[in-house]
């Protein structure tokens, strides 16, 4: 069971963003898209949700091609977690996390009561079951980047999209975004596809990596293996040094 | 903890929506004896549950049930339509200034009307003014969708630049029409139309919209919850597992076509559509699957006590949308500054 892209390409004009990218992430991983502003991270995860149609190639969820996929199908097999948010209605935020069962409703459906038992679960496992009733809009960027993943959960899909995750959190709660992330792949044998911009981050929580440079796939492997200085100086354009602190690799700026 | 917690919120929420419907009952009955002909309050059970061949047997029976009760369901109705199709684009359009008029629809209506004026003194047809506005709404909304659907932007802001376009258009072809009507005639009536009022209430138009406005609002009731998944935007909304554009499209034509209806029979009564899902929202909280049902029922309240006034204030008739635009105005005041620029809570 994987999630495969095979020879994507894409582009709004003539040229491509993207062109000839083809890869593999199995369930059970966590995989970080690593590339610089505009190298084409966000259309990659746009393509894999079905919100962009690749001009050529094809992306395959658990061996189907999602294109034959209904966007309820989708939604049951793929979650996407928004890096920010725009809403505008003040929901509370188990009203906010049971909209992740839409995919499980009817046209004239709307949650029951196990729908609720669900959600409340996932709020539950992320430990947030506090902030229930309290309105998803006046709670911390941190809680709130955690309400949209127990959305996902609540999706019960096995892959999740994530784009950019830690950007717009503090140093505490970046950490603890990615540890939850490493307990749901652990628990529920999820797949997690983020795009990054922290090679620090992805090398503590990575599998495996995807570095994506001016839409091409530069590299792709397991993160121990891909995370050199080389490779991210390659991708970057810039001198970068890998340091070794207490047995744990950083990268750091040459 | 939590199980009893959600009880007690389920039992509030009963309660509101008990009071909002106890509250509109009493409004109902005491429009009964609103009026310049005097119904005495202990014949209004009798009047009531009289047999329909006993409806024209005496003054104060005829009077009930020929002008009184059909403009009180009329206005019921025409308030609670408004209110829906209001709360609905505003969760669909995401914006809180958005009213039933958003695609040009009231405007396409008020057109066809004048149109349907001017051409009543060459034709006779039953209707015609009321087919001809709902007609014209209808193919405002179409216009108003077709462009955004052509433009490729972003849907929802060209929706609403696109209604503007729509809306600005009907109203120069409008203007064009009052310009060349005849003054004397015509003028005032195509002026006096537009202000709306249910002083042309009757049997025909109650069944008219109790079949088609009454069957949408269901439809929509039914959806209500979608409508909450839709308001996340759309990108969201598809990861969710929502198709968008079929979703907003039946969304649109339900409530264009409940606007048309009641704008063909009612005019043009503003403000009850802008400031009604407000109100609700101030009572049930966003969520659209209670915000809806309840605008419903204080819309429906509201437009009926602003009937009433409408037609006791004065000795003759005071247009309604005067009334509902002079009590509407101020409270979307009161909401501007109690919500500190967060016209949402």
């Amino acid at each position: 069971m994987a999630i495969e892209a095979v020879n994507l390409e894409f582009g709004y004009k003539e040229e491509n963003i993207i062109s000839k990218c083809s890869f593999t992430i199995d369930k059970g991983r966590i995989c970080c898209i690593l590339g610089p502003n505009g190298s084409g991270k966000t259309t990659i995860l746009k393509l894999l949700n079905g919100t962009l149609k690749p001009r050529k190639g094809l992306v395959l969820l658990d061996g189907h091609s999602i294109e034959q996929l209904s966007k309820k199908e989708i939604a049951r097999l793929m979650a996407f977690v928004p890096q920010e948010h725009n809403g505008v209605f003040p929901y509370t935020v188990l009203e906010m996390v049971v909209m992740g069962r839409n995919p499980y409703l009817s046209v004239f459906g709307r949650p029951q009561k196990e729908d609720y038992l669900i959600a409340e679960e996932a709020l539950e496992m992320l430990g947030i079951s506090y902030l229930r009733d309290q309105c998803y809009m006046e709670i911390s960027g941190g809680e709130r980047q955690m309400v949209f993943l127990a959305r996902a959960i609540a999706q019960e899909a096995a892959y999740f999209i994530m784009d950019e995750p830690t950007s717009h959190l503090d140093f505490y709660n970046q950490h603890g975004i990615m540890n939850v992330l490493r307990r749901i792949v652990e628990e529920r044998g999820c797949c997690v596809i983020i795009a990054m911009h922290d090679p620090n981050l992805t090398m503590a929580f990575s599998d495996e990596v995807l570095m994506i440079k001016q839409g091409q796939l530069l590299q792709e492997g397991l993160a121990r293996e891909v995370m050199t200085a080389g490779n991210l100086g390659d991708l970057y354009d810039m001198n970068l040094k890998i340091a070794s602190l207490e047995g744990e690799k950083k990268v750091v700026f040459a | 903890m939590g199980k009893e917690f959600r009880l007690k919120n389920k039992n509030k929420t009963a309660l509101k929506f008990s009071l909002a419907v106890a509250i509109l009952l009493c409004i109902v009955v005491f429009s009964f004896f609103i009026g310049r002909y005097h119904i005495e309050p202990s014949r209004l059970v009798q009047l009531l549950t009289a047999a329909p061949s006993n409806w024209l047997a005496s003054s104060d029976a005829s009077v009930l049930y020929y002008i009184r009760l059909p403009r009180i369901i009329l206005a019921v109705l025409v308030g609670a339509a408004l209110s829906t199709a209001g709360s609905l684009f505003q969760g669909i359009f995401r914006n809180p200034l958005v009213s039933p008029d958003i695609l040009g629809v009231s405007a396409g209506c008020c057109l066809g009307a004048a149109l349907g004026i001017v051409l009543s003194n060459y034709i006779s047809f039953p209707y015609l003014v009321q087919i001809s506005a709902f007609v014209f709404g209808i193919i405002a909304m179409i216009m108003a969708y077709g462009i955004a659907s052509i433009s490729r932007g972003e849907p929802i802001v060209m929706l609403i630049l696109a209604g503007m376009v729509v809306g600005s258009f009907a109203n120069a072809a409008l203007s064009f029409i009052k310009y060349v009507a005849d003054p004397y005639e015509e003028l005032p009536a195509i002026v006096f139309w537009i202000m709306g009022g249910f002083y042309r209430g009757n049997w025909g138009f109650v069944v008219n919209l109790l079949l088609s406005v009454v069957p949408c609002m269901v439809l929509i009731i039914f959806l209500s919850w979608k409508v909450n998944v839709l308001s996340l935007g759309d990108e969201e909304a598809s990861s969710l597992g929502i198709n968008t554009r079929i979703f907003r499209l039946l969304l649109l034509g339900l409530g264009t076509f409940i606007v048309a209806s009641c704008v063909s029979v009612a005019g043009s009564i503003g403000w009850v559509g802008l400031v009604i899902p407000h109100a609700a929202r101030i009572i049930t909280g966003p969520d659209h699957k209670y915000s809806i049902p309840m605008s419903m029922l204080i819309g429906g309240g509201f437009v009926l006590l602003m009937d009433n006034f409408a037609r006791s204030l004065t000795a003759a008739e005071i247009p309604i949308s005067i009334l509902t635009a002079a009590i509407g105005t101020p409270f979307f005041a009161y909401l501007l500054i109690k919500g500190r620029g967060n016209a949402w809570r």
